[in-house]
């Protein structure tokens, strides 16, 4: 009896191991969660105050160079840097999704290039107006495992719960 | 006894080595997300309107119907005539090279940026005014933006003064090369309408026509602004930007088309 009671509890805390281990793991796709957050995020309206203009999507290795990241530290697929990242001239909205080699090159791309990016558009405040200047300030710069997301825009806090959604669905 | 208990470690010892096997790292959620620090300026709108005023149409020359000109091909757009050029200026250039439309040259730009501060700012990621970004290589050609950040300026001759300035000061850093005076493109009708700091099509129109002179006297070229970046009353497409002033990759595209072109014309 001992001895079967110590083997199950030994495959039970096995099983709850293995399990553990999946949950965990994040597993998504850059631009499809960049695209996600594009249509579901709030940005800024046109001068007209009506019509919704969302920042423009740019080229990934070209990113790469703007917000001066490492791209030794990108995951490349079919020699494409994993990078979605869109912009806009006129204000500091941004959306940025980096699928990085490691989570510890994804820390360091989000405490290196991505907040000197943040701080150097604070010190740009001279340009932005107090409404950019909040975007700014609320913006998220977040990492999950081996994913680094940059967003910028209208509305941060509804921005967060769909990342956290994007985040949630990538854990299952 | 021992043999059950050497069993059971070794089950233990592999369900732990399982677990690590699995590089079980938690998604670790970092908010790097600090708080406000920066100052929130006061907005100071732009008001004051004006127009563009086109040229009058002319009535097209006759063409004799036997006299068949040769067809000529536009000029094909060849980036590559950026390699060796540095683009100094302010946000409006800064925006062709963040969307990506010109990513050749050299890019020395920074929100703001106006013709006295050239000298003390630096580029965010530099460390040296962006004047003396030009001590260091040999360039072709240094192509110029400025005039949207002095359009407040109390007196144009000022503006044109310094700017002739910054012309021998250029020179001094990159002897010979190729200046390109830019023209400032216009605002949109209602930035335009709206302005009380000089931001309109019509104190554009007299800065561009001094730039023009400036460029003629200097000897330098002058690009001008197309005419695909205006309506018919000279103003800013409403569809070209989202705030009337910077314009969006669609435009950003079109002006850079433009910039190819007019350099090319010169270097090529």
């Amino acid at each position: 009896m001992k001895k079967f009671i110590a083997f199950a509890l030994s495959i039970i805390t096995l099983a709850a191991s293995i399990c553990g281990c999946k949950q965990n793991e994040v597993e998504l796709d850059v631009f499809e969660a960049g695209n996600t957050l594009l249509e579901n995020c709030t940005f800024e309206t046109h001068e007209d105050g009506v019509t919704v203009i969302k920042p423009d999507v740019i080229d990934g290795e070209h990113a790469l160079r703007l917000f001066g990241i490492d791209s030794a530290l990108v995951m490349q697929r079919d020699s494409k840097h994993q990078v979605f990242a869109c912009v806009r001239a006129d204000n500091p909205e941004t959306i940025l999704v980096i699928e990085a080699n490691s989570a510890a090159d994804a820390k360091t791309i989000s405490s290196g290039a991505i907040e000197a990016t943040i701080k150097s558009y604070k010190e740009d405040s001279i340009r932005y107006g107090q409404e950019d200047m909040l975007k700014i300030n609320g913006c998220i710069n977040r990492v999950v495992g081996r994913y680094v997301f940059l967003i910028i825009c209208s509305d941060n806090t509804s921005a967060k719960k769909v990342l956290d959604g994007i985040v949630s669905e990538a854990s299952k | 006894m021992n043999k059950r208990l050497f069993g059971l470690c070794a089950v233990v010892i592999a369900a732990f080595g399982i677990c690590t096997a699995c590089n079980v790292e938690p998604d670790v959620i970092i908010d790097i997300n600090s708080p406000s620090t920066a100052p929130v300026p006061t907005v100071v709108s732009a008001t004051n309107p004006g127009l563009f005023t086109p040229a009058p149409p002319t009535e097209p020359p006759y063409v004799d119907p036997t006299d068949i000109p040769e067809i000529t091909q536009a000029p094909q757009l060849d980036y590559s005539v950026f390699n060796n050029c540095a683009f100094v200026g302010n946000s409006t250039f800064e925006g062709l090279y963040k969307y990506g439309v010109i990513t050749q040259g050299s890019f020395f730009t920074r929100v703001g940026l106006n013709i006295l501060s050239v000298y003390k700012q630096t580029t965010s990621t530099g460390s040296i005014p962006i004047i003396d970004e030009l001590n260091t290589g040999n360039y072709e050609a240094v192509i110029l933006m400025f005039g949207e950040n002095e359009l407040g300026w109390p007196n144009l001759n000022t503006f044109i003064n310094k700017y002739s300035d910054l012309l021998d000061d250029v020179w001094q850093r990159q002897p010979g090369c190729e200046i390109f005076i830019m023209g400032i493109p216009p605002v949109s009708e209602s930035v335009s309408s709206s302005s009380t700091t000089g931001v309109t099509n019509e104190n554009i129109q007299l800065y561009n026509a001094q730039l023009v002179d400036l460029a003629t006297r200097r000897g330098c070229h002058f690009v001008s602004v197309p005419e695909s970046l205006m309506t018919s009353n000279g103003a800013l497409p409403p569809e070209a930007s989202s705030d009337g002033l910077h314009l969006n990759l669609q435009y950003s595209k079109l002006w850079a088309d433009h910039i190819c072109l007019t350099v090319m014309s010169v270097l090529r």
